[in-house]
């Protein structure tokens, strides 16, 4: 029992040994190997990248005249030209019919013009004459339409005054009679005896009584014509007034409208002068048209055979006055890049440095902005591709950290620092998260706020295998 | 007469076997919990270890048996191991300083008169009788004034100086006859070989008994590791099993089990001479 004990014993022992290289083993396995680094102060770079097109700065329309016969055309689309070069050529003969059909023209209307003049000058004498005339008919109408109102005017008057005197007349009648009747009452019983007086007397009265009413209504018949002629004069004359006016204001108003067809000439005189001013000097280059600026033609209008067209021939962009890159950038990177911003430009085998961001547009189309550059430099030309770079470098943070120590999860940041710990087996470093706040960050660096951590903290960037917190770990660069 | 002698042996066998039973009842817990995975276990002493509600029950066989446990424990597991070689150094180093030290004491004790021996041997009973509590912190302070505090030394030192062994060690010692001595003396040998050649084998029983006894009061001890000891590197066995969450049981019995069985070997080792010891004991 005693030895079997002993063996048992022994036999354990020896298990254990082995157990222990074995647990040994393994937990060396799971022990992350991971590099610490502590915080530093730096400043976080924004590197922005985008690639554009070089474009033009400025565009020129080169122009000639129109209904011109194109006879050649020298350059094409995208074609670089100096200052002067010939562009194209117009067909002079054509060109020359085209001027003497304009001198044509030019005579032709200062021809028009005399006639117009000349028939100006009659229609004023004519109307002049009219004018007189009406005049003198006005003054005629007046006069004697004047006579005939006044006559008209003194018949009334001499008809009322005629009724006015047979009405005074009347009432002395009257009057007599009141007190010759009074008289007759009394003697109006001597009177009635003579039945044939009293039936005699209303006779007499009744007929000097119907003589007057005849009378009276004879002056007022009289007086209702001679108003009635009045009125009638009255009224002949204000209408002869009336028209004799408007005969002198026509024969005015004749006098005051003019010709204007000779003004629209001279306007059409001086317009094909003009052109021909323009084509002479066409005719004079020998019908050549030229580049007004070194550039690059951008689009020809022209073909061959054709006519000019009162567009431009060549739209041309205008080397002189520089170029431009144009890149977009998305929303997020918008933020790092202001106007003024230096910006660096790659091509193929060509750098450009210390340019500036000239301005910054919105896309409408997305939410993308569009950065123009001027360049001026030759080592480029227009439509070439570049590449832009805009370092944008921030205030100086005082706890930066490699992203990589950067984890989210649920909005939230944190990063594994490793703490030493004493253990059974030895003194560990032990991962153990803490949340953190960004500040600002780039794809090399975060900056944290300064409460999260100090500057001997071992932060955990990188591992060989997945941690969580409370994982233990080894570190490579102790 | 004899039915009533075999019903009588009957009737004690069958309580000291129910009596074993129920000694052994904890271990064969132990046992089963090793072999089962966390849900089980939850399931029967959640009440017990996570204060749920209801009563704890128990199954001797597992319901969903297990390797995970032992497994774990054997081969991933480095702090067992770390504090198990710790306990076997702590208990080793003791057990051999006692070797040294305890036995020569005990053999000067038990054979030879001095002036003072009974005075010492009263020492030795008193300081034997006293629990650690007492005697703790002068402990602590003698350690930290030699500066052994946090050391395995602070916990080997007292324990080599154990008075236990040596009142162990002194009544086998001071059981056997002189006359063998003196036979031993007369034939030329000194007193190391009269110690070495006839005290040691005689008293095998009682060197061997107090080992045991010591083994197994070295291999538990708490108390002192716990309070000289700060760094977890220094701890032994007895001070890791408590560190092991309730959420891991099963592995804490598996690890309970495995601890347990060194004592197991050296108990079945010298279970002869732990009688004798213990007889001792109660003679004391």
């Amino acid at each position: 029992m005693k030895k079997i004990a002993i063996k048992c014993f022994t036999i354990f022992l020896v298990i254990m040994f082995l157990c222990t290289v074995i647990s040994r083993v393994a937990d060396s396995l799971t022990v992350a190997k991971v590099t610490a680094e502590t915080a530093s102060a730096k400043k976080i770079e924004h590197i922005v990248e985008a690639e554009g097109m070089v474009e033009k700065n400025r565009e020129l329309a080169v122009l000639t005249e129109s209904d011109l016969l194109v006879k050649t055309v020298y350059v094409g689309e995208g074609e670089k030209v100096e200052e002067n070069a010939v562009l194209a050529e117009i067909d002079v003969t054509q060109l020359e019919e085209v001027m003497q059909g304009i001198r044509n023209e030019i005579k032709v209307m200062e021809l028009q013009n005399q006639q117009a003049k000349k028939t100006e000058e009659n229609a004023q004498t004519s109307k002049e004459t009219s004018q007189n005339r009406a005049k003198e008919d006005y003054n005629r109408t007046v006069q004697e339409n004047s006579a005939m109102l006044q006559k008209a005017q003194k018949e009334l008057e001499a008809a009322k005054e005629a009724l006015n005197a047979y009405q005074k007349t009347t009432e002395k009648q009257i009057t007599n009679k009141n007190l010759q009747q009074t008289q007759g009452e009394g003697e109006a019983k001597e009177k009635s005896v003579s039945s044939e007086n009293s039936q005699a007397t209303p006779t007499l009265v009744a007929q000097s009584q119907v003589s007057e009413e005849s009378q009276l209504e004879s002056l007022q018949a009289e007086i209702k014509r001679a108003q009635e002629a009045y009125d009638s004069a009255k009224t002949s004359y204000e209408q002869a007034l009336r028209e004799a006016v408007r005969q002198v204001e026509d024969a005015e108003n004749a006098l005051v409208s003019q010709d204007a067809s000779i003004e629209v000439n001279n306007i059409s005189i001086e317009e094909k002068k003009g052109k021909l001013e323009k084509l002479e000097k066409i005719r004079q280059a020998e019908g050549k048209i030229t580049a007004p600026v070194s550039g690059v033609i951008i689009q020809s209008f022209l073909s061959v055979g054709q006519k000019t067209t009162d567009t431009a021939c060549f739209t041309m962009a205008d080397i002189s006055s520089g170029m431009r890159f144009v890149a977009e950038i998305c929303k997020e990177d918008a933020k790092y890049v202001q106007v003024g911003s230096k910006v660096t430009l790659k091509t193929a085998g060509n750098s450009m440095k210390d340019l500036k961001v000239e301005s910054l547009e919105k896309n409408e189309d997305n939410e993308n902005l569009k950065v123009t550059v001027l360049l001026t430099s030759d080592k480029i030309s227009i439509g070439d591709s570049a590449t832009m770079t805009v370092i944008n470098q921030s205030e100086l943070y005082d706890t930066a950290v490699p992203y990589s120590a950067i984890h989210s999860e649920d909005d939230r940041n944190y990063i594994y620092v490793a703490e030493q710990e004493e253990t059974i087996l030895r003194k560990e470093y032990i991962a153990r998260a803490i949340e953190v706040e960004i500040l600002d960050k780039n794809e090399k660096y975060a900056a944290l706020s300064a409460q999260a951590i100090d500057l001997e903290t071992k932060i955990i960037t990188d591992s060989d295998r997945y941690i969580e917190a409370g994982s233990r770990v080894r570190l490579q660069n102790p | 007469m004899r039915i009533t002698r075999c019903a009588g042996k009957l009737c004690k066998t069958v309580f000291l076997g129910l009596c074993a039973i129920i000694t052994i009842c904890p271990l064969l817990f132990l046992l089963s919990g090793s072999f089962m995975d966390s849900l089980e276990l939850s399931e029967l002493i959640a009440p017990v270890i996570q204060g749920k509600e209801g009563m704890a029950g128990w199954h001797w066989i597992p319901r969903y048996p297990t390797l995970q446990n032992i497994i774990e424990l054997l081969l991933d597991s480095p702090e067992f191991y770390k504090m198990f070689w710790n306990s076997v150094k702590i208990t080793g180093t003791i057990l051999i300083g006692q070797l040294v030290f305890a036995m020569p004491s005990a053999w000067g004790l038990a054979r030879y008169e001095f002036p003072g021996k009974k005075q010492i041997y009263f020492l030795y009973i008193i300081l034997m009788m006293l629990p650690f509590q007492v005697t703790m912190l002068s402990e602590y302070l003698v350690l930290d004034k030699i500066q052994l505090l946090n050391s395995q030394w602070s916990v080997i030192l007292p324990g080599i100086f154990s008075t236990f062994s040596v009142f162990l060690m002194y009544r086998f010692f001071a059981g056997i006859p002189e006359e063998v001595l003196e036979a031993a003396r007369m034939d030329g040998a000194n007193e190391w070989q009269v110690f070495c050649h006839i005290g040691v084998p005689l008293g095998y029983a009682g060197i061997i008994s107090a080992m045991v006894l010591q083994f197994l009061e070295c291999w538990n001890q708490i108390e002192r590791p716990m309070a000289f000891l700060k760094q977890k590197e220094l701890w032994s066995l007895a001070l890791y099993l408590p560190e092991i969450s309730t959420e891991k049981a099963g592995f804490a019995m598996a690890a309970a089990f495995v601890a347990l069985l060194p004592a197991l070997f050296v108990f079945l080792y010298g279970q002869d001479y732990l009688e004798r010891g213990i007889t001792a004991t109660v003679q004391k």
